[in-house]
């Protein structure tokens, strides 16, 4: 019988975001919209995440200190507040993907069968 | 601006209680999202109305996103916490020292406090901001009180007939002096509650305990009576409230959640007035002490019933999305610092 797909659990979600966001911004600069359907796009759909809550995220990361962000105008003529890493995001990062390694591989090794 | 989108965002903005520019660049963001997402809703196919409301639906309450971009920017950084905690530990000091009754000390830290207030006020005001302000109004206080006397005269000679009637000009300087404190105190409280009635709790709160002090001292012999062991005791009392209140403010601007704020600064203010009154007027009994906290609770919340009554933000919808417009085209390449 074929798995169902599962559905993530927004706790487990919760913890996450902010390294989901310091990631794809330490990739390239990019504006709230565009970061939410990066995400949606990578996962295969897996992560939706809500608006009202990345934009807040944005913000919070700014505040302290982790992200920049500046408004840009388009060749269009449009304006977007478009976030860049700082050199404390970089750093919060490292710590971050390291504690998310390290976490992933101890729950790894638990779910492992026992050998007999 | 489809009016949906207008409403929604206004009231986003009339929940945030940050500061003009950082309120500005939050609803511009917003706006962002929206004209992306109901452009790319109308290429799948749906209606500009269906998009917008779909649009809307996906971004949530505008209170929960109002309550999740005010926590998200409200918390001040330990420094910002120690600069409000500052002006505090400054008159605490005069205290403690007693060099309240030296001129040139006290105008030093007054005029230090001034000096500090403006330079925050051209900042853009941030959080850390406001008891500073409200230092700066006590010189106003103070000076209301030395004139009173004036007033007192001239009613005493105008309606019993005793002593003699102060000069004319003496009563009208007297009368420019507390009309303009007056204003200047009613005009930056109203401005303050225009952003957020907390902050003007937290501005306001040294007055009353102040005003208590000079009556006090009043009673005692007057403020310039020589220092004696009562008097000392006050002092160190006075020391120990406004150091109370620096801890209020420090914690204040620490915070994140604008619920822990408010109870943070009614209850800490509060003890603080108690503790005060029964340093003044010694063992006033439970009663005694029931009704200064509860007055000084009453004070603490006043803004807020004027917030209600003159509303958030200090400009008008209209004239405030006319300027964020004309804004749009300063924001890109230089954001404001915040």
């Amino acid at each position: 019988m074929k798995d169902k797909p599962s559905k993530y659990v927004p706790e487990l979600l919760r913890g996450s975001t902010d390294t989901l966001l310091l990631f794809l911004i330490q990739e390239r600069h990019a504006y709230g919209y565009q970061l939410i359907k990066e995400i949606g796009r990578r996962s295969h759909g897996y992560f939706q995440f809500k608006e009202g809550t990345v934009y807040p995220a944005l913000h919070r990361l700014e505040n302290e200190g982790l992200l920049e962000g500046e408004w840009q105008e388009l060749p269009n003529g449009q304006v977007r507040r478009y976030y860049r890493i700082t050199e404390k995001g970089k750093y919060a990062l490292r710590g971050k993907m390291a504690t998310w390694r390290d976490f992933t591989s101890a729950v790894n090794l638990v779910f492992r069968p026992v050998e007999a | 601006m489809l009016p949906e989108i207008r409403s929604y965002l206004d009231e986003v903005r009339s929940h945030l209680h940050l500061d003009p520019a950082t309120e500005m660049q939050i609803v511009r963001e917003v706006y962002t999202y929206f004209r992306d997402s109901v452009d790319e809703l109308q290429a799948n196919g749906l209606s500009e109305s269906e998009a917008t409301k779909a649009a809307i639906e996906s971004f949530g309450r505008p209170r929960v996103v109002a309550r999740r971009m005010y926590e998200a920017r409200s918390k001040g950084s330990e420094i910002e916490a120690a600069i409000s905690c500052l002006p505090h530990l400054i008159i605490a000091g005069l205290f403690i020292s007693q060099l309240w009754r030296n001129p040139f000390w006290a105008s030093i830290a007054f005029v230090s406090i001034v000096c500090v207030t403006l330079y925050g006020w051209w900042r853009g005001k941030p959080s850390w901001l406001y008891p500073w302000v409200g230092y700066s109004l006590l010189p106003l206080l103070i000076g209301g009180y030395a004139a009173a006397p004036v007033l007192g005269q001239a009613a005493s000679s105008l309606f019993w007939g005793s002593g003699s009637f102060p000069s004319v000009w003496a009563l009208l300087l007297v009368l420019a002096l507390i009309g303009s404190s007056l204003w200047i105190i009613v005009s930056t409280t109203i401005r303050v509650v225009r952003r957020d009635w907390i902050l003007a709790s937290l501005m306001l709160v040294p007055l009353p305990i102040v005003g208590a002090w000079l009556l006090d001292l009043e009673q005692a012999g007057g403020v310039f009576q020589g220092a004696t062991a009562s008097v000392h005791q006050l002092d160190m009392s006075m020391a120990l409230a406004f150091i109370t209140l620096g801890v209020a403010s420090a914690t204040f601007v620490r915070l994140r959640q604008r619920v822990l704020k408010v109870g943070a600064l009614l209850m800490v203010c509060t003890i603080a007035a108690a503790a005060i009154g029964h340093s003044f007027w010694g063992d006033y009994g439970f009663f005694g002490l029931l009704a200064t906290s509860l007055l000084m609770l009453v004070f603490l919340l006043s803004p807020a019933l004027i917030e209600a009554k003159i509303g958030h933000g200090e400009q008008s919808g209209e004239a405030w999305w006319e300027s964020s417009m004309r804004w749009e085209e300063a924001l890109v390449g230089h954001d404001r610092p915040v």
